[in-house]
């Protein structure tokens, strides 16, 4: 059989979605918590969601190390008889801290679940911050930080994040100093009024057999709970462009930062921007990869992406390139947002993207963990499973001219702020 | 249990089949049977650089990521000491774009000097951004030719040293490639929600015609036997101390692969762990102290590192480290610590086999080790490990002449 090998195979983009709409229940203390069952393997994970972001914390690091260390001690159980039992059921905890939120991730095989889900709880609810324990991350969290210090991405994530928000919520930063500044009250202090009686929802993904849930629903259910949550008003000050070097002497390459604030999620132009974002810096494809990795080789890597905050957002690009390409690579991303800005992008780059982000989408949403994740970064912003059925919607329709316009409106040299970390 | 159906074409290559009607999505993971042990000494990084190149177009198709995205797909690629690893997610109806793409791509590359150029610089700007402008991160660069003087582990994926990606010609580039890209020394794995009728069709169509070739046999030489300790101490602009302590140990193959990898669990998974509870909370030695087994196809390191806190000594850090490790080889290993590191291996097993790229790639490599169901059989071996194994293991691999040591320390101010 002779074939074409110059013929690409035909293809569709019709792919069938599936709805992000976790079964929801309402647990007798009001919690509201939901449920993604699919999946073969008989494992599970539980997610715990709390507004308890850096956004809250009344003092730097107080919602990194709260979080942290909530599995170091609770009122009835050591730090390393926690450890013991989680590590015994092959179980693995997760905390994270976000801008916004916190979570506390658990991820078990459902036939230990009955052993591992009640130290979860019980971390959640009667952690107690033990004076040792905060010594000892304190001592090695600095040691970590100061090491961080030395790459020159870190230093560009943390300077550029203060240079677009500064005077808010937002703009907070850690100094090596900030370790040695923390205390038990605080911790204790945060824990009380933003984790114990204050979990926000809950969401498990899995096997979710009815055991499972019913383990879940009896555990979540019996917690008491507040339903009063401070959310802090947010003064959204716009900074207009501001220009940051810091010089790093003995630096081989240079972190290059540029961006400005945007928007969430809620607002109209979002789906649009993270169209004309794939298309600048946002795939392997896209302009700044094409135009300063593969032809110019002046890095290894180039992006950029438009990041939702609960009460702002922005728009980045970031890069780590030779210093003595710095200039140039700078020259070259202001001349790549000028060009989407005067010229409307071809119909076959624009078909492109548009498949390639269908694709992603489909891939994103492949699995209940992948799902899970979906749900919970619309179900912070009060969206449902619409804000995925518009997304899809847009990108099928979305024309050239809109993003041309958007772009004009967007990416104006003046609105966009540069940091460089290394030399120049 | 991840059940797969396995046919070989005409030509060689290995297909191997796996159905999971979960996923929306297909994966081809192709395996190449080579890695950086495969190199010249004098032309190191250039199974790394090579794989690079397979990404600046092919005889038939000048883009290969164009089309690909343009039917909703994603691909990478990994190069270690002993393999050339690709892969593409693509959503299940456009599958045979991937058979089109990759059955291209090992006919033949477009071998453009562009493409040569230029990825040339991005792999330059890779060495500087992953191992020169990052604190600690020469330390590969050091402790491999430490450990290994004759084997090609001595070196790094990445390279010996700029100047072999520097001076890589398009020669080099294509014998490369006809030495190694060919069939016969390729593994391709299709996992997703995909019928087998279709992925045998497919696989002749496309793969089919591709020439045959004899697989070349590796002739590595091999590292003799370490019989005296081996230290280096270098010192750097960095903030912390730094201990890299390695043992020479077995082939991933070999039995006691698996007894090494629960003695690292057993060290260091997890904050119940011997190291974490001993050298980190209660001596406060280290800030972070951990063990692992590099995992390669011929004899590997057992490897422990850890960063001092501010107060350590280095040298009682290091008798520290050797107490742990050596308590394996004089005291059997008592009570239920056995059981809950292979309760730990059962469990990130099953989460591993949630993912349908993560079952592709595992079963290509269990094929190179020389059976894609060794992946159903690993959570039974681990099982049927006792404390008598890891003691023997222990015993036979665990001591001073056969360790390699670098200290990492600061500059002194």
């Amino acid at each position: 059989m002779s074939i074409n090998r110059l013929q690409a195979p035909q293809f569709t983009t019709s792919f069938s979605f599936p709805a992000i709409a976790p079964e929801q229940h309402i647990l007798p203390n009001q919690l509201p918590l939901f449920v993604i069952n699919a999946g073969s393997q008989a494992l599970c994970k539980i997610e715990m969601v709390f507004n308890a972001g850096n956004y809250f914390e009344t003092g730097v690091l107080i919602a990194n190390a709260t979080n942290s260390l909530m599995r170091e001690g609770t009122t009835s159980k050591s730090a390393g008889e926690i450890a013991e039992l989680l590590d015994y059921y092959g179980a693995f905890l997760e905390t994270a801290v976000y801008k916004d939120k916190a979570s506390v991730i658990l991820y078990s095989l459902n036939k230990h679940l009955s052993k591992t889900l009640p130290v979860m709880m019980d971390i959640i609810q009667n952690a107690i911050f033990p004076e040792k324990e905060l010594t000892l991350y304190k001592t090695n969290q600095k040691q970590k930080f100061l090491v961080n210090q030395q790459k020159v991405d870190f230093v560009a994530r943390n300077h550029f994040n203060a240079l677009l928000f500064k005077d808010t919520p937002y703009d907070q930063f850690a100094e090596a100093e900030n370790y040695d500044k923390l205390t038990q009250a605080q911790l204790q202090s945060f824990f009380k009024e933003r984790y114990a009686n204050h979990a926000s929802y809950m969401v498990i993904a899995g096997n979710i057999a009815p055991d499972v849930l019913n383990q879940v629903i009896d555990a979540a259910g019996s917690l008491p709970l507040k339903t009063e949550s401070k959310l802090l008003p947010y003064v959204n000050a716009i900074t207009g462009r501001q220009e940051l070097f810091i010089e790093k002497k003995d630096a081989m390459q240079s972190a290059i930062r540029i961006g400005r604030r945007l928007f969430n999620k809620n607002h109209s132009d979002y789906f649009g921007m993270q169209l004309l974002n794939t298309i600048l810096g946002g795939y392997f494809g896209s302009r700044l990869m094409s135009n300063i990795r593969e032809d110019k080789g002046y890095t290894y890597g180039i992006g950029s992406g438009v990041a939702s905050l609960l009460h702002d957002g922005f728009f980045y690009i970031s890069t780590e390139v030779g210093v003595d390409v710095t200039k140039a690579t700078l020259t070259e991303i202001y001349k790549e947002i000028e060009i989407v800005q005067q010229n409307l992008v071809a119909n076959e780059e624009l078909e492109l993207v548009k498949n390639y982000l269908l694709g992603t989408f489909l891939r994103s949403v492949d699995g209940p963990f992948a799902m899970s994740d979906k749900f919970t970064s619309i179900k912070d912003y009060g969206l449902t499973n619409e804000f995925y059925i518009n997304y899809v919607n847009y990108i099928k329709q979305a024309k050239a001219e809109d993003l041309l316009l958007l772009a004009q409106k967007y990416l104006n040299k003046n609105d966009l702020s540069e940091l460089v970390v290394g030399k120049i | 249990m991840i059940k797969f159906e396995r046919f070989t074409l005409a030509n060689g290559l290995k297909v191997i089949y796996h159905q999971d009607n979960a996923t929306p999505l297909v994966c081809m993971n192709i395996l190449y049977d080579v890695g950086a042990r495969d190199e010249h000494q004098e032309h190191t990084g250039f199974a790394h650089l090579f794989e690079h190149l397979m990404f600046g177009g092919s005889v038939n198709i000048p883009n290969y990521d164009e089309p690909l995205q343009m039917v909703g797909g994603e691909n990478n690629a990994f190069t270690n000491n002993d393999i050339t690893n690709y892969y593409i997610t693509l959503p299940a109806d456009n599958a045979e774009t991937a058979f089109w793409l990759e059955s291209d791509r090992m006919l033949s590359l477009a071998f453009t000097p562009k493409s040569l150029e230029v990825q040339r610089q991005v792999v330059i700007e890779e060495f500087k951004q992953r191992y020169l402008n990052q604190p600690y991160g020469d330390v590969w660069l050091l402790l491999k030719p430490l450990a290994y003087k004759v084997h090609p582990y001595q070196w790094n994926t990445i390279g010996k040293e700029i100047s072999h990606i520097e001076n890589a010609t398009m020669e080099e580039v294509k014998d490369f490639f006809q030495k190694f890209y060919h069939p016969a020394n390729a593994i391709m794995v299709v996992a997703g929600n995909i019928e087998l009728e279709k992925v045998k069709e497919w696989s002749e169509k496309w793969f089919g015609p591709i020439a045959a070739q004899t697989k070349s046999q590796r002739n590595l030489p091999v590292e003799p036997l370490q019989t005296e300790a081996r230290r280096l101490v270098v010192h750097r602009d960095v903030p912390a101390n730094c201990i890299y302590k390695a043992w020479h140990i077995c082939k991933r193959i070999d039995k006691e692969y698996h007894h090494f990898d629960l003695i690292s669990d057993i060290l260091s998974n997890g904050k119940s762990s011997r190291l974490y509870l001993s050298l980190v909370k209660e001596k406060k030695l280290f800030s972070e102290i951990n063990a692992y087994v590099s995992g390669d196809i011929d004899n590997g390191l057992f490897i422990v590192s850890g960063k001092l806190t501010e107060t350590a000594d280095i040298l009682e850090a290091e008798k520290e480290i050797d107490a742990a490790v050596y308590q394996f080889a004089t005291e059997k290993l008592e009570g239920n610590e056995l059981q809950k590191v292979k309760n730990k291996v059962e469990s990130v097993l099953n989460f591993s086999n949630t993912n349908v790229l993560n079952k592709a790639m595992n079963l290509a490599y269990c094929e190179l080790l020389g059976d894609a169901d060794l992946l159903n059989k690993e959570e039974e071996i681990y099982a049927n490990i006792t404390a008598e194994d890891l003691q023997q293991t222990a015993k036979k691999y665990f001591n001073q002449n056969n360790a390699v040591t670098l200290h990492y320390l600061m500059n002194k101010a």
